[in-house]
């Protein structure tokens, strides 16, 4: 019993990492109405803007975070400007095509940078194990599921009590309407696109500080559970974005658990199938922008 | 108009790609320019003042490396082992008075890419052997090709025990995996570390896998229960529910079998604070796990075949000028192409005059004599068994614990 | 310009005769080995990417997970003629036909979903499918592969040089564009067509349009598999890395590149894909940094592809485009 409660303590806190990288995917995919392929380089270029930081003033994590964001805030503009606004009009594979390449791109550009070995990123936060009872977590650990639930509640409040985000919404859900009422479609979107981004980027950074490492085709096979997890959530939902983050980390934990590790993105398909199968637009209820 | 453009654009496109073949390095070049077609820049290219002679045509040699893609560290690792040892082969006096040129070319890890080049340089006359590729996967795919174009394929980091022996042309000097694998079991972890209940975690590979393969049956000899054995795949980045898996199988030792997310597992174990002993292998031993880990790998156990001490000014001058050019520290997959490269120049300097790829396969099939990484010597099948150190990481640097005669002892 | 058009449209089976003959017998001129491997990787991928094209070109299904099915053919062909040693040509068919059923089988799921949720079902099926051959040792020799597969024959004549392959993947995509070219103009294809510009019409129409999607799926699959069973044939040794995500994505963008919902796009995208890639090697690590950005740069200026069609949906792009680039600045509304 006590196993099985700290696997799932480990899925929980595997599942904070994806929903960290889903908040900022479903925010992207929510405002502009398009899939991205390019967040997983958002987030390593937010890991490597930290890395240097890091580097250059010590471990202070104020600033890596606000590097890591500014970081990919920029890169979030170029993405908007070369892979979404031209396509607004166009069938969705064109720009998904795009935000392949701009993938592409980046992860080679950064491979040729930043060099193609492993940068470490050792105790930038101290790590200490609590035990709970029988159950053992770390710092960072639960750090990182504090940022989530408060990220996701933040992003809530921003999106449906403020003016600003209410824009956001409006885009998100009807760009033709949202024109009409006088918002700034094209504004709104870029920065719904850049702060989407930007939180990918610290997701990046949490996620290089948890695994201690940073490398260049880090975002590869993370971004592609960024996407399965928005898409459990409904694709735009921040929360429910989250929630199918959790539900992918602790469900791939237990069918570790159960059988073997090499089938863990195997589970997680498996049950994002067996989901879509029953709920065709996963947990979400109400209609937004639907890719 | 459009379509006009489009079909241009195709058009040119091919005729490129056509004029890209005819205009192919021509193997014989003019005298007295020296220089390299290697596209990347990292062929072992000027000659020293006393290096080879002008006026003779230069040996050319295509590497297959991984210089894009996944595996990039292991391609930049090839490029600088390489090059260095070119270097010294031409500062003294290249092959026969011949200048030595290696000739990257980028498979980006991609099985298909690998074979389509070796291809490539098989058709090419001035090509006179090839080098690589990094991955078990990509020089099995490269074999057939070369078994049929009848030019050597040596794949100084090949581990899997399949590839040498499936061609008379393949060759391999990473040691296999398979002795790796029962050596850890029998000496390492047995007799040294004394273990009884042994966890391991391997990466899904065919490294991983067959040093798995070889390594149960070897520790049940030895009297140890293997309580855990579970592999992951090669992009696996958590492993708290693996670790949590093994713990509760109370191993009282772990053995890790990987070669990129070593630092990984690692970091994880302690991170949970378990501090079981760990013992990992070859392939991860570097200055880097001990960069990427910090005091989390203090304790640690591995085998090395290569041990770049201050006590071998040769090696250990090697591993420095390494670090200085690619910018991390050296593995063992750095000494093994460097070694690559000089066994290789040695067994086409003793073809004498006659170059020809047949010499050149049975020359290297003699080869006999100690090297940067050991002594080499090749079996029927084109491969060699390697002998181990073990080594321990002490105070952030590997401290050996048992020497090459621990297995006779 | 409207010439040529007419002229090519006029003669358009002296032209096809004529661009046939010319892939018979050019690679006959002294082409080295490699490049005549580069030839076969050219025409392997054209019929791949053009069954994908069937499923995301003609019916409108975005999949993304065509590597599974190319995976599926090729293990087929590798497991039946290394161990049970069951000769080539029946097993080809067996390879599509498990592909097929792959196809199908995944198709039903997708019945009830569209966009982003579609394709994230197929990239998930050809991700378990990959990890399946990765861990089911037993049969697909896990992460060893699988090794010296035998050379096909025919009557005595054995398939053992690029040459003869070329000629191998010439057949298959004859035979590929014959078949195709006749289903697409039949009741099969015209409701796939009308799947894809309006789902809902067709259905109104009459067309009954799951068995049509599926039956799309499957063809598009069976096609991909047989490829797969050549390619094992070909390079004689297999693991399951090949069929990764990226190889996925790889052939999308050959059809996207091509243009979708035509016959001829998937030739030019593979031409475009695999020449760029090989004639950027002078560059060195730059390669794929330039590959992507022209990708891009291509997307910008011919969305619909380098042969799309002009009155599909999947063209509107350019239609609206353009209609906006007329009557409005920076200020016109995005619908």
């Amino acid at each position: 019993m006590e196993y099985i409660i700290s696997q799932l303590i480990n899925g929980i806190c595997q599942g904070a990492i994806y929903a960290l990288m889903a908040i900022g995917y479903s925010v992207v995919v929510g405002v502009t109405g398009m899939v991205t392929f390019t967040h997983g380089e958002v987030m390593m270029l937010g890991a490597f803007a930290s890395y240097y930081v890091f580097l250059w003033a010590g471990n202070n994590l104020f600033l890596g975070i606000i590097a890591s964001f500014a970081a990919s805030w920029i890169v979030g503009m170029a993405v908007y400007k070369i892979c979404y606004e031209h396509f607004f009009n166009a069938p969705r594979h064109i720009s998904l095509i795009c935000t392949v390449g701009f993938s592409m791109l980046l992860k080679n550009l950064a491979q040729i940078l930043f060099g193609a070995n492993r940068l470490p990123m050792l105790n930038i936060i101290e790590n200490q194990v609590y035990s709970l009872g029988p159950v053992k977590i770390n710092l960072l650990q639960i750090v990182i599921l504090l940022v989530v639930f408060a990220l996701a509640a933040v992003l809530s409040l921003f999106l449906n009590r403020t003016r600003a985000g209410i824009a956001l919404r409006a885009v998100s859900q009807e760009k033709t309407a949202a024109y009409m009422v006088g918002i700034n479609v094209r504004r709104v979107a870029m920065t719904g696109n850049c702060i989407g981004c930007g939180i990918g980027g610290v997701a990046g950074m949490l996620m290089a500080i948890y695994y201690q490492t940073c490398y260049a085709t880090m975002g590869g096979t993370m971004s592609m559970k960024a996407f399965s997890s928005s898409v459990l959530g409904g694709m735009t939902d921040v929360r429910l974005s989250a929630l199918g983050g959790l539900c992918i980390g602790i469900i791939e934990n237990l069918g570790i658990t159960f059988s073997s590790a090499n089938f863990r993105d195997a589970f997680a398909f498996c049950f994002l199938i067996l989901v879509l199968l029953i709920r065709p637009q996963g947990f979400a209820v109400k209609k937004g922008a639907r890719p | 108009m459009k379509k006009l453009f489009a079909m241009l654009t195709v058009i040119a496109l091919m005729l490129g790609l056509l004029a890209g073949c005819a205009s192919d390095p021509k193997p014989t070049k003019p005298a007295g320019t020296q220089g390299t077609q290697a596209p990347t820049g990292g062929s072992g290219g000027t000659a020293g003042s006393e290096g080879p002679s002008e006026d003779k045509a230069p040996i050319r040699v295509g590497v297959l490396a991984p210089l894009t893609g996944t595996m990039a560290e292991f391609g930049k690792t090839y490029e600088v082992a390489m090059s260095m040892a070119a270097e010294k082969v031409n500062a003294e006096g290249g092959i026969n008075g011949h200048e030595l040129v290696l000739e990257f070319e980028d498979s980006k890890g991609d099985q298909n890419q690998s074979a389509e080049l070796a291809s490539k340089f098989a058709d090419d006359d001035g090509i006179v052997a090839i080098l690589g590729d990094f991955s078990s996967g990509c020089a099995m795919a490269a074999a057939p090709i070369c078994d049929e174009e009848e030019i050597v394929l040596f794949s100084p980091t090949a581990s899997n025990a399949a590839f040498a022996a499936s061609s008379k042309w393949a060759f391999q000097i990473a040691g296999l995996a398979s002795y790796e694998g029962s050596y850890a079991a029998t000496y390492e972890v047995g007799k040294y570390a004394g273990a009884h209940d042994v966890a391991v975690f391997y990466m899904n590979t065919d490294f991983g896998a067959s040093i798995v393969e070889n390594f149960r049956p070897a520790a049940e000899e030895a009297g140890m229960n293997i309580v855990f054995c579970e592999g992951y795949s090669d992009t696996e980045t958590d492993f708290s529910a693996l670790i949590t898996k093994a713990q509760a199988a109370n191993p009282d030792h772990v053995l890790i079998v990987d070669q990129t997310s070593i630092s990984n597992v690692i970091n994880q174990i302690r991170g949970i604070g378990w501090d079981v002993p760990i013992t990992m292998l070859g392939p991860s031993t570097s200055q880097q796990v001990i960069d990427l880990c910090g005091e989390n790998c203090e304790d640690i156990l591995t085998t090395v075949s290569v041990y770049y001490s201050e006590e071998d000014p040769e090696a250990y001058a090697f591993a420095q000028e390494f670090a200085d050019r690619a910018g991390f520290g050296a593995t063992v997959m750095a000494g093994f192409a460097y070694d690559g490269v000089i066994i290789l120049s040695e067994a086409i300097a003793a073809c004498g005059d006659n170059i020809t790829r047949a010499a050149i396969r049975d020359n290297l099939a003699k080869t006999d004599g100690t090297y940067l990484t050991g002594p080499i010597k090749f079996s029927e099948d084109g491969d060699i068994i390697r002998s181990y150190l073990i080594c321990q990481i002490v105070d952030g640097k590997y401290v050996i614990r048992c020497g090459y005669d621990y297995a006779n002892e | 310009m409207s010439k040529i058009k007419a002229f090519v449209g006029k003669h358009r089976s002296l032209m096809l005769t004529a661009a046939l003959v010319f892939a018979i017998v050019f690679p006959l001129f002294g082409f080295k080995k490699s490049m005549v491997r580069i030839f076969c990787r050219i025409l392997m991928y054209f019929t791949l990417a053009g069954s994908l094209n069937i499923t995301n070109g003609y019916s409108g299904q975005t999949s993304l997970g065509h590597a599974g099915f190319y995976c599926i053919g090729a293990y087929v062909m590798a497991i039946l003629t290394t161990r049970f040693q069951i000769s080539f040509w029946p097993v080809l068919l067996l390879s599509g036909i498990g592909a097929a059923v792959a196809g199908l089988i995944i198709s039903v799921p997708t019945l009830r979903l569209k966009g982003i949720y579609l394709s994230i079902i197929t990239l998930g099926a050809s991700e378990v499918i990959r990890i399946i051959a990765l861990n089911w040792e037993g049969v697909t020799g896990g992460s060893f592969g699988i090794k010296d597969i035998p050379r096909p024959t025919f009557f005595g004549f054995t398939f053992d040089s690029p040459l003869k392959f070329y000629y191998l993947f010439l057949g298959v995509a004859v035979i590929f564009l014959l078949i195709s070219y006749r289903l697409i103009h039949s009741r099969v294809g015209r409701s796939w067509m009308s799947i894809r510009e309006n789902e809902l019409a067709a259905k109104s129409l009459g067309v009954r349009t799951a068995p049509a999607k599926m039956m799309n799926f499957a063809y598009g699959a069976f096609w991909a598999g047989i490829i797969g069973g050549i390619y094992a044939v070909y390079v004689q040794y297999i693991d399951s890395a090949v069929f990764s995500l990226d190889e996925g994505f790889n052939i999308m963008s050959m059809i996207i590149i091509g243009g979708q919902g035509t016959l001829i796009g998937p030739i030019v995208g593979s031409i475009v894909v695999n020449g760029l890639t090989e004639l950027l090697r002078p560059i060195g690590v730059w390669r794929f940094v330039m590959y992507a950005a022209l990708i891009i740069v291509m997307m910008w200026f011919r969305p619909q592809g380098l042969m799309g069609e002009s009155n599909s949906i999947l063209a509107g792009a350019k239609i609206k485009m353009r209609k906006a680039g007329k009557t409005g600045g920076k200020k016109e509304a995005i619908s």
